[in-house]
């Protein structure tokens, strides 16, 4: 289970001066259930996200993840959590065996190799698990992203623009593979600004803007809440207010 | 591997591996074998260049009617005397190094010609002659400098200096890349102290670079004769286990918003710096500007370690998060 309970973060610009880039967010998610933060550019979807996923310090706030105190221990936090940034991430000259390998040999799995060869194989990437990285598609890389980090098999997953730049087979592929994820019991967590994923794929949306959490709930408790009949509609009434 | 300090080294272990698999993927082994090789070669060419255009034959074109006391010193003074009609003509049109008709002396240049013009003057009773060697009277002091002299293995000590050079490269592009790919952000959200990660890449890209550094050396030591090779190599491996240190230290300073070239700036300004002021003062222990030092360079080689250590633990602390 994940908590984040009044998360704030705020950086220092040469041009405009301190910017607070998280002011207070909180929400819980449950084993098993799929969180979407939802908001425009710059409202604070990745800061939160790199801050659960120990990248960044927080400012204030707590950060349990599975029970532990991500502030006081980051270490023992990130055993629990897997984080897929938006960009591919890879070396180029390795090859996605070697990379899911050597993650899982440091993080201490069984067979890593055997390990690593399964998930490539499971996310349908057996094909080219010995091919360069750095001569892949960006779908074959998210693919690849996605076995490394859930190598060590991760209580947490956190997702931050998981279909960036994918074409259509591949935002299918990545959204089923997010709801299989969460039915084994893996809370997930996922950035997006794209209305129509998040509608098909979320338990739970957090609409986010100006670092704050202006409202979360279903998508029908969105809609109720703000009496329209789309969810982007009440995304923008959302954010407008 | 379940103890802390046991995962912790064996997590190091495998990002060391990953990094030299890495950096030797790259094509660091031709890059750097090119390097020492042009540099022979520019060596040897330059050296046989050089010895072209100063060499000159001991021979002298000597006019018919010149006399024989000038004749005998010219032969006294070990060059081969050859009669000419006209040694002027024989010199500028390149048949003679020298000529002299007993009064004037013609050269085009060379190290004989000082001694053409010794014998010459002294067998006609000229009122002043040079001397020679011109540095001085024999037995005088060497011409005084305060400026140190280089040690006899220069050559080398440039060619780790290139690997100096490389290492700011490696240490800083590395984690610049890493970070623009979003590779960082994968490996700083391993179960790790990120200290530890930082220290795998100052150990992985310090072992390749030293262990081509190294090859390059006795590359070139093999052609060109540098002497002994030993304190060329500890010094190298001083700056550029230092360098690889600097330059992950100062990109991680510079946090996420920096790109290259500045923090490159940087690192360069303290690199060379360093390696100029040991070039003015004999700093043996200090890396980097130990490069040229005649001295024995181990302390300096141990001190690199501990910046190693240094610059993995600053480039943790900046990188951002917590540790």
């Amino acid at each position: 289970m994940l908590v984040v309970q009044g998360l704030k973060k705020s950086f220092r610009t040469s041009s405009r001066g301190v910017v607070q880039a998280v002011a207070g967010i909180s929400f819980r998610v449950e084993p098993g259930e799929i969180y979407a933060l939802l908001g425009p550019n710059g409202a604070g979807k990745t800061t939160t996200l790199r801050m659960v996923s120990t990248l960044v310090a927080p400012d204030e706030g707590t950060l349990l993840l599975d029970g532990v105190d991500a502030r006081r221990d980051p270490v023992g936090a990130r055993v629990h959590l897997a984080y897929v940034p938006a960009e591919a991430g890879l070396p180029d000259r390795m090859t996605p065996r070697e990379v899911v390998t050597s993650f899982a040999r440091i993080q201490g799995v069984p067979k890593p190799r055997d390990t690593a060869d399964a998930l490539l194989d499971q996310l349908g990437a057996t094909s080219y698990r010995d091919t360069p990285c750095g001569d892949l598609s960006t779908g074959m890389k998210r693919r690849v992203v996605l076995a490394r980090a859930l190598c060590h098999g991760p209580k947490i997953l956190l997702l931050d623009e998981p279909t960036d730049g994918l074409d259509v087979q591949g935002r299918r592929d990545v959204l089923d593979f997010v709801r299989g994820q969460a039915a084994t019991g893996r809370a997930v967590v996922l950035s997006s600004h794209i209305m129509g994923e998040v509608e098909q794929v979320a338990h739970r949306i957090g609409v986010v803007a100006g670092g704050r959490l202006v409202r979360e709930g279903t998508v029908a408790e969105l809609l109720a809440a703000t009496g329209t009949t789309r969810l982007d509609d009440a995304f923008l009434a959302l954010v407008e207010q | 591997m379940t103890s802390g300090a046991g995962r912790v080294a064996w997590a190091v272990l495998i990002l060391t591996g990953d990094t030299i698999r890495r950096l030797l993927r790259e094509g660091l082994v031709v890059r750097s074998l090119v390097w020492p090789g042009l540099l022979a070669a520019a060596s040897l060419a330059a050296v046989l260049g050089v010895l072209a255009m100063v060499r000159s034959e001991p021979r002298i074109a000597v006019a018919p009617g010149t006399p024989p006391a000038v004749v005998a010193a010219l032969s006294a003074a070990g060059l081969t005397v050859e009669e000419d009609p006209d040694p002027r003509a024989a010199v500028v049109g390149g048949h003679a190094p020298i000529g002299t008709d007993g009064h004037v002396v013609w050269s085009r240049g060379g190290a004989h010609t000082l001694q053409a013009e010794i014998a010459v003057r002294n067998a006609v009773g000229a009122p002043w002659t040079p001397v020679a060697p011109i540095l001085g009277p024999a037995g005088a002091p060497p011409v005084s400098s305060d400026v140190p002299k280089l040690p006899e293995d220069a050559v080398g000590r440039v060619l780790a200096m290139l690997f100096m050079l490389y290492g700011l490269v490696f240490g800083l592009g590395g984690v610049a890349r890493d970070r623009d790919q979003g590779i960082l952000d994968a490996e700083l959200c391993l179960p790790i102290p990120r200290w530890a990660t930082g220290f795998a890449r100052w150990l992985g890209s310090t072992v390749v670079l030293t262990g081509f550094m190294a090859l390059s050396v006795l590359l070139v030591n093999a052609v060109l004769p540098l002497g002994d090779p030993t304190p060329a190599l500890v010094h190298g491996f001083a700056a550029l286990a230092t360098s690889v240190a600097i330059g992950m230290a100062v990109v991680g300073h510079a946090g996420l918003k920096q790109g290259f070239s500045g923090p490159f700036g940087v690192g360069m300004t303290l690199t060379t710096g360093a390696a100029s002021l040991g070039l003015r003062y004999d700093l043996p222990w200090v890396p980097v500007a130990s490069l040229f030092s005649t001295k024995d360079g181990t302390v300096a080689a141990l001190l690199a370690g501990v910046v190693g250590v240094l610059g993995s633990w600053v480039y943790a602390r900046r990188t951002g998060g917590p540790p």
